[in-house]
């Protein structure tokens, strides 16, 4: 059987990142990706309405009184169904416990990131305005302009030009070889423009390369080690136990399955699948007087960073306020005012907590506790809330509604976490796993916190560092 | 043979099938077009008064929407149809059903040519079709980059 430089698990941002800056680097290395799902590109998506032939909630136990979690599994994972927000996390984001004392810091810095955000930025066409370097330094401009914006937008980066930026976004603002142009239609999951980057128009050097073996439909259950070192991994595919082998195991399932396959293979360090969390949102109506939305050139053109960050933090979780370009709660009925209505997602800030976990169930499958989310994103939530006064005042408001709390923002992480300490974290900042030597972990299972940032383009930026400082 | 959504539906309709599911109880139902129609027109007669538009106009937006495989829309017909009235919906359950009858009204305009400049005032609004469900809920205000 042949021996591979590299054995990755699963394909979405963290492992396709990862194997691309590999390739890069040693573009002679033999490398094995296992995927449990199969490869559904943008036509079988768009025929069947669907980003994956397997159901997720399937895909993992939980107590059906909990909250769900959402993710794809298949060839690309969250490339193909992510709404394509590319946002960077804040300077703060990375020294929670330095700053404000709470939470951790992370054990990388803003600046120690930075380079890599612009790297993969330009592989997957950010769009984006250089005025958020207010906020998010930069050492490169975005490959594409911004989003022609909405008249709110408009209306807020006039007013609070430190605090309301275009979106940053993956959903092209001009077409390119690869990429049509974003046509707004609010199907993002489903982008009928093949505008949103995604593993299939993105990376193509990654998906046809020579040097990759694909396993697909085949399910990992545990990593294999060798005297402290991992080997392989062992899968389970047409009915029967395979193993691969490589000098290296880069393990990037998701925030769930990756701590179940290492709980699987005995490697319950003590922080393992501990903390598993995501973004705690809520979804607001705002109506307007005179003022007219949905002109923009996007899903969402708009964010309001304004209750962001701050000495509030070390109480209450940051909130991120993203302003949607599309009809979320419909047009408004009234006669001639059907656009003077405007859709808010409020995302907050949550702390991982212990209770909060991945464990396995007596069969070995992902069994996820979740009683709730923490005080602290309570906490966030409310103050988001009172004050989002603040952030409309520029506006002709007539009313904001409170229109629910979002059930997920499929953005699960946190279950991995880097650190220093082995016994509140997981891997190092490479995502080395703290035990196992030649055991790499990828995703947003390795964040430390969870910032109130969309995490994609973090992940991406995560693994592609790793990739780089460790081939 | 690939039974999809929409020949079921179109089966359903052949034959004469009607719904009889009861509210509440998770079941969907298969059902001929005319308690859409129904609910279709209520919520457009009440919602936009103010707009000409004829029955067959709606009646065949009403089978779009079935035909797209709107989950919703089967389960309210059933409620509507079974006797509940629109205003106990309603109070039972405000924000979703208003925002579920203005999405349907929103997506019968903009796949209309409600919104055309050109349009001729005094002439019933024209819908189009719901020719592509993934496009089906476009923004037409959208204004891009040259």
């Amino acid at each position: 059987m042949e021996k591979f430089d590299l054995v990755v698990v699963g394909s979405g941002f963290g492992s396709l990142f990862f194997v691309q800056r590999f390739l890069e680097k040693l573009p002679t290395a033999r490398i094995a990706i296992v995927e449990w799902g199969r490869l559904n590109n943008a036509a079988w998506q768009l025929e069947n309405m669907r980003n994956s032939n397997i159901d997720t909630s399937t895909a993992h136990k939980q107590k059906s009184s909990e909250k769900p979690w959402v993710y794809t599994i298949g060839v690309g994972g969250g490339t193909n169904c992510w709404w394509g927000q590319a946002l960077r996390l804040l300077p703060s984001d990375f020294e929670m416990r330095s700053k404000y004392g709470v939470l951790q810091d992370w054990p990388i810095s803003y600046n120690d990131l930075e380079p890599y955000y612009c790297d993969v930025e330009e592989t997957m066409l950010i769009s984006g305005s250089e005025a958020i370097a207010k906020i998010c330094p930069r050492s490169r401009p975005f490959p594409q302009p911004p989003h022609r914006l909405s008249e709110p937008d408009r209306i807020l980066i006039e007013a609070q030009p430190d605090h309301h930026f275009p979106v940053t976004t993956a959903r092209a603002s001009i077409a390119s070889e690869s990429r049509g142009r974003c046509c707004a239609s609010a199907r993002c999951n489903l982008c009928p423009a093949d505008a949103k980057f995604t593993a299939f128009n993105g990376m193509r050097d990654v998906m046809g390369s020579p040097q990759i073996e694909w396993i697909t439909e085949a399910k990992v259950t545990q990593v294999i080690t060798e005297a402290g070192r991992a080997r392989g991994v062992l899968f389970h595919r047409n009915g029967k136990d395979s193993e691969v082998f490589g000098d290296m195991v880069v393990l990037g399932a998701n925030a769930i399955q990756s701590p179940a396959i290492l709980l699987a293979s005995g490697l319950d360090t003590p922080a393992t699948g501990k903390g598993l969390c995501e973004q705690y949102a809520c979804d607001l109506e705002v109506h307007l007087d005179g003022v007219q939305n949905f002109g923009g050139g996007s899903v969402s053109t708009g964010l309001n960073y304004l209750l962001y960050d701050g000495e509030h933090r070390s109480e209450a979780g940051a909130a991120l306020v993203n302003f949607d370009n599309h009809f979320r709660f419909g047009l408004r009925t009234e006669q001639g005012r059907w656009r003077e209505t405007m859709p808010l997602i409020i995302n907050v800030e949550d702390a991982p907590e212990d209770r909060n976990r991945v464990e396995l169930t007596s069969k070995g499958e992902a069994f996820v506790r979740h009683p709730d989310v923490s005080d602290y994103a309570k906490k966030g939530m409310d103050r988001a809330l009172k004050k989002i006064d603040e952030i409309l005042s520029p506006l002709p408001v007539e009313e904001v509604k409170f229109r629910g709390f979002r059930p997920t923002e499929a953005h699960l992480q946190c279950s991995l976490r880097m650190g220093h300490d082995p016994e509140t974290s997981v891997v190092d900042h490479l995502g080395r796993h703290h035990t196992v030597d030649d055991l790499i972990v990828v995703g947003s299972a390795v964040f430390a916190t969870c910032p109130p940032a969309n995490p994609s383009l973090t992940v991406a930026a995560l693994a592609r560092r790793s990739a780089s400082l460790i081939a | 043979m690939k039974v999809t959504r929409r020949k079921l539906f179109a089966a359903a309709a052949g034959v004469g099938v009607s719904g009889a599911a009861a509210a509440g109880m998770g079941a969907h139902t298969l059902m001929t077009i005319g308690p859409a129609r129904s609910y279709i027109a209520d919520i457009i007669r009440r919602r936009v008064p103010q707009i000409d538009v004829s029955a067959d106009t709606i009646a065949l937006f009403a089978q779009d929407l079935l035909e797209a495989g709107d989950i919703t829309l089967r389960e309210r017909v059933v409620s509507y149809g079974g006797g509940l009235a629109a205003s106990v919906l309603r109070a039972a359950d405000v924000q979703p059903v208003e925002t579920y009858e203005r999405r349907i009204v929103t997506t019968f305009l903009i796949n209309s040519d409600f919104f055309d400049e050109n349009r001729e005032p005094s002439r019933s609004v024209q819908y189009f079709g719901l020719s592509d469900t993934v496009c089906s809920f476009a923004n037409p205000f959208a204004q891009f980059l040259p």
